[in-house]
């Protein structure tokens, strides 16, 4: 029966894939499209690091950045086919992944986000400061549209649309199957219960190099597409706009789980891209920063945990709760002000 | 030899401001333990404040009002962003990272919102004095001359009070054991609105100087936060010695590197020993773990 | 007046979901001395900081001097007069002695009479005027305990609650302790007194209180004379005793 379902998911999905394209025409809602897709998967694999393993991996949004430019740079400067380019973003960005494991590993909560912010930083000052190969601050451009078969997506944007659906098909699906294995069922009890979960024999070290390699694939290659379909690619791209607008789709949609930042992609790109809001850029990203705090305090579950509380609701499901004691009792756990111990943030080696 | 004043003035001009923001986040992380990325933007709203009071198109009262509202509205202004953004998330698990979310939140929403009121175009605040002064081969503004003194002072009267005065013994018990800080009557609620309020005051200080000395735009914050945020991590979070002492070695470092090697370059050296040294010594130089 | 000064009823208290107090009821007279004393992570240490503040319980209720103060925030307690010396890591590593012991009286109430209280902590523990100007963390154990009592003392203390005093110090030292509680005790401060040391108990308190698995599981009687093979029978049974 679960099969069915997921068979009968899966051929809908694919149908809606193959049709929206042919659908949507008009250029410039097919540009929001394509652009809500790469975000997507750009989010939700951030919703990887962050959600689920409860990292707070600064380095994604150089994922996407470094993806970007190395596929850019490789074709420009070096004339290879964009095909190879983005696997070569991707295979770049693997590494890197892997290298933010690094600190990942040895050090607690808010030194690792200090430290992948530090990273994300260098590589932005490098690439501006190299400019004779990346551009510099002006940025990348001339950068060669993706062509497949003869069929050149500068011109038929179609192809990007495709591909765009295709990535985030396959990441949604590949991040998905990791996170229903045990494999994956171990990231939130290292998230919950991290020392619990190590001295029990949970990988905390493997989860984490494996959540930081799996998220820079897509992300990369998000980037990479990015920069191919834009043509440029600019040093913006690591900015504090980008983070803030991948950080509001996984808080909006839901961190943790996984299906709540794409459908934030799509609100938040149509929202902040929506020419019909043109003169309203500034007050556009005051009400998504007041949105994150909002959600933040108030529905952590995001977009996403709110669909479900309705689907729950829809089905009478109700829910029970010793509200009071619990959260009395969770007080003592955590820190608060009028309460215990403070939280000990210290770097440990592991 | 010729190339020492040039270097050592503006090390020593960058330091001051540095060790102005720097201390403000450091001083945070130490009592409260959070990372405040609007910090930055608190200094840009420091200098549009200033702006706004001083400049003669608008207010028009002058620079010695313009810094005093600087001073009291950031006063205002950080207790009223802790109460709003980080007070609600200290009691819940993973709060250092709701945390750093809330404030990138509220670094982009002042940002834009300065963008918004104030418009792109550049604005500059008056000098506090002008005129220079020679030293060996190079020239320092008067202006630079204050920054380079006004900085030191500040911190150090700061240190002084944190030493001597109720108030500061009981902001540094809470920094070093918060349980028994709780238990001989402090309260710890107060203490953190005060130390967001102090880090915020500090900010608008070095939103004033910077304003005076560089351009005031609604991004001006972005580039100082990431000097303070390499001055404290390698300084040390949450030590006030530190912070300082990094300061004005990170300012040195970089205006060896942009003379020698070029402003381009500068900034992947400085996160490149930045890096190197979180990942020997997370605590940073003169940091330490905490209890 | 109430005859009681400190009462704890059915007061049950947690960590997360792990509850450690499990409907506890303990009551303290003005002026008595009152011990706690059972095996380790049973709820001791628990109970101090759910009255003194620190937690809050999830059931039950903690009376102080007429006052409920369930969920009264620890420094409005601190100004009430009870004071709670926590175990083990107390003090502020990096002030010195003299700064700790001056923070003690931080309170409103007792921060007027400071100077008249540091003299008088000062006869009580005369090493402490000798190391007034080093750091608390360069302290030896034995010092560190006298420096936190002290700290406690300087609050005025109408209550003091001491949470293993003596743990881990040498036995010499520890008599050097156990002398100077029992010189506080003699001034009238009413106590309640968590240790190990079941000699220590038996000499300062009056009324003694097993703890087991978060809640009373033995009290002695006001007057009762227990021996310490009573009280190591209560412990650990009849075989322990032999």
């Amino acid at each position: 029966m679960k099969r069915l379902r997921f068979l009968l998911t899966l051929a809908a999905v694919g149908g809606v894939a193959v049709v929206l394209p042919l659908l949507i025409t008009g250029a410039y809602y097919q540009n929001l499209c394509i652009l809500t897709l790469l975000y997507a998967v750009v989010a939700s694999n951030w919703d990887l690091t962050i959600g689920y393993t409860g990292l707070f991996n600064f380095a994604h949004i150089a994922f996407f950045g470094l993806g970007a430019y190395t596929s850019g740079i490789l074709t420009v400067k070096y004339g290879i086919s964009p095909w190879l380019g983005i696997a070569a973003a991707i295979a770049l960005n693997v590494v890197v992944g892997a290298a933010m494991a690094f600190p990942a590993t040895r050090l607690r909560g808010i030194y690792v986000a200090l430290t992948t912010f530090a990273f994300t930083e260098l590589a932005s000052a490098l690439i501006v400061s190299r400019t004779s190969l990346t551009g510099g601050s002006a940025g990348l451009v001339l950068i060669p549209s993706i062509s497949f078969a003869g069929y050149d997506f500068g011109v038929h944007n179609n192809g990007y649309f495709y591909l765009g659906e295709i990535l985030l098909i396959v990441s949604t699906f590949l991040l998905r199957a990791l996170l229903k294995s045990d494999f994956g069922l171990s990231f939130v009890a290292i998230r919950e219960f991290e020392d619990y979960a190590a001295s029990r024999g949970v990988p905390v070290a493997r989860q984490r190099l494996v959540a930081l390699v799996v998220s820079a694939v897509f992300t990369s290659a998000a980037g990479a597409i990015y920069a191919h379909y834009l043509g440029v690619a600019s040093p913006d791209i690591f900015g504090f706009g980008f983070v803030t607008l991948f950080l509001s789709m996984v808080i909006l949609g839901g961190s943790g789980t996984l299906y709540g930042p794409i459908v934030a992609a799509v609100a938040l790109t149509f929202f902040t891209e929506w020419r019909e809001l043109a003169g309203y850029g500034d007050l556009r990203f005051m009400i998504v920063s007041g949105v994150i705090v909002a959600v933040l305090l108030f529905a952590r579950s995001g977009l996403w945990g709110a669909l479900e509380a309705i689907w729950r609701l829809a089905r009478g499901r109700r829910r029970t709760s010793d509200a009071a004691a619990e959260a009395v009792a969770e007080q003592n756990r955590v820190p608060t002000e009028a309460g215990p111990a403070a939280t000990v943030t210290e770097p440990q080696a592991r | 030899m010729n190339a020492l004043a040039p270097i050592l003035s503006a090390a020593l001009v960058s330091g001051s401001l540095y060790a102005l923001l720097a201390s403000g986040l450091s001083f945070v992380w130490g009592t409260v333990r959070i990372f405040n990325f609007a910090q930055g933007a608190l200094l840009m709203i420091g200098a549009y404040v200033a702006w706004y009071v001083t400049d003669p198109s608008r207010a028009g009262a002058g620079l010695g009002a313009g810094f005093t509202a600087a001073l009291f509205a950031l006063a205002f202004g950080g207790a009223v962003l802790y109460l709003a953004i980080v007070r609600p998330f200290i009691g819940r698990a993973n709060s250092d990272l709701m945390v750093i979310m809330t404030t990138l939140a509220a670094a982009t929403f002042f940002e834009n919102g300065a963008d918004w009121v104030a418009g792109p175009r550049y604005k500059n605040l008056p000098r506090l004095a002008t005129g220079n002064i020679q030293f060996s081969n190079t020239a320092v503004s008067m202006q630079e001359l204050i920054i380079i003194i006004l900085g030191p002072s500040l911190l150090l009267a700061f240190a002084v009070f944190l030493k001597r005065a109720k108030l500061g013994m009981a902001i540094r018990a809470v920094e070093q054991n918060r349980d028994a800080a709780f238990l001989v009557g402090i309260d710890i609620r107060n203490i953190y609105v005060i130390v967001f309020a102090v880090s915020a005051v500090l900010a608008a200080v070095a939103g004033v100087l910077y304003g005076g000395e560089y351009f005031i735009t609604p991004t001006m914050g972005d580039d100082p936060l990431l000097k303070a945020f390499i001055v404290v991590v390698f300084g040390g979070l949450g030590s006030l010695p530190g912070t300082v002492v990094g300061a004005y070695m990170i300012a040195l470092i970089e205006s060896v590197s942009r003379y020698y090697i070029g402003l381009y370059y500068t900034p992947p050296i400085l996160f490149g020993v930045l890096i190197a040294v979180m990942l020997v010594r997370p605590t940073g130089l003169l940091g330490r773990a905490y209890q | 007046m109430p005859s009681m000064l400190l009462k704890v009823e059915d007061v049950s208290a947690g960590y997360g979901r792990i509850p450690v107090l499990n409907g506890i009821s303990i009551e303290v007279g003005r002026g008595e001395r009152v011990g706690l004393f059972g095996p380790n992570g049973h709820g001791k240490t628990t109970l101090l900081r759910t009255i003194s503040g620190l937690m809050r319980p999830t059931h039950g209720r903690i009376t102080f001097d007429g006052r409920d103060i369930t969920t009264t925030a620890p420094k409005d307690i601190v100004s009430l007069g009870l004071i709670h010396v926590l175990q083990g890591n107390t003090l502020f590593p990096r002030m010195t002695v003299l700064e700790n012991v001056l923070l003690g009286a931080y309170s409103k109430r007792a921060w007027d009479d400071r100077e008249e209280n540091l003299a008088r902590i000062y006869e009580l523990f005369p090493i402490l005027k000798q190391r007034s100007r080093q750091l608390a963390r360069t302290l030896s154990g034995g010092q560190r305990q006298m420096a936190s009592i002290a700290t406690g003392l300087m609050g005025m203390p109408v209550l003091l609650m001491l949470d293993e005093p003596t743990l881990g110090l040498a036995p010499k030292v520890k008599d050097e302790l156990a002398t100077a509680i029992s010189e506080i005790a003699e001034t009238g401060v009413t106590m309640i007194l968590v240790d190990q040391d079941i000699e220590l108990l038996l000499s300062v308190c009056e009324r003694l209180y097993l703890v087991e698995r978060g809640r009373v599981s033995l009290e002695t009687r006001r007057g009762e004379k227990i021996s310490q093979e009573d009280v190591l029978e209560m412990y650990f049974g009849k075989a322990a005793s032999a």
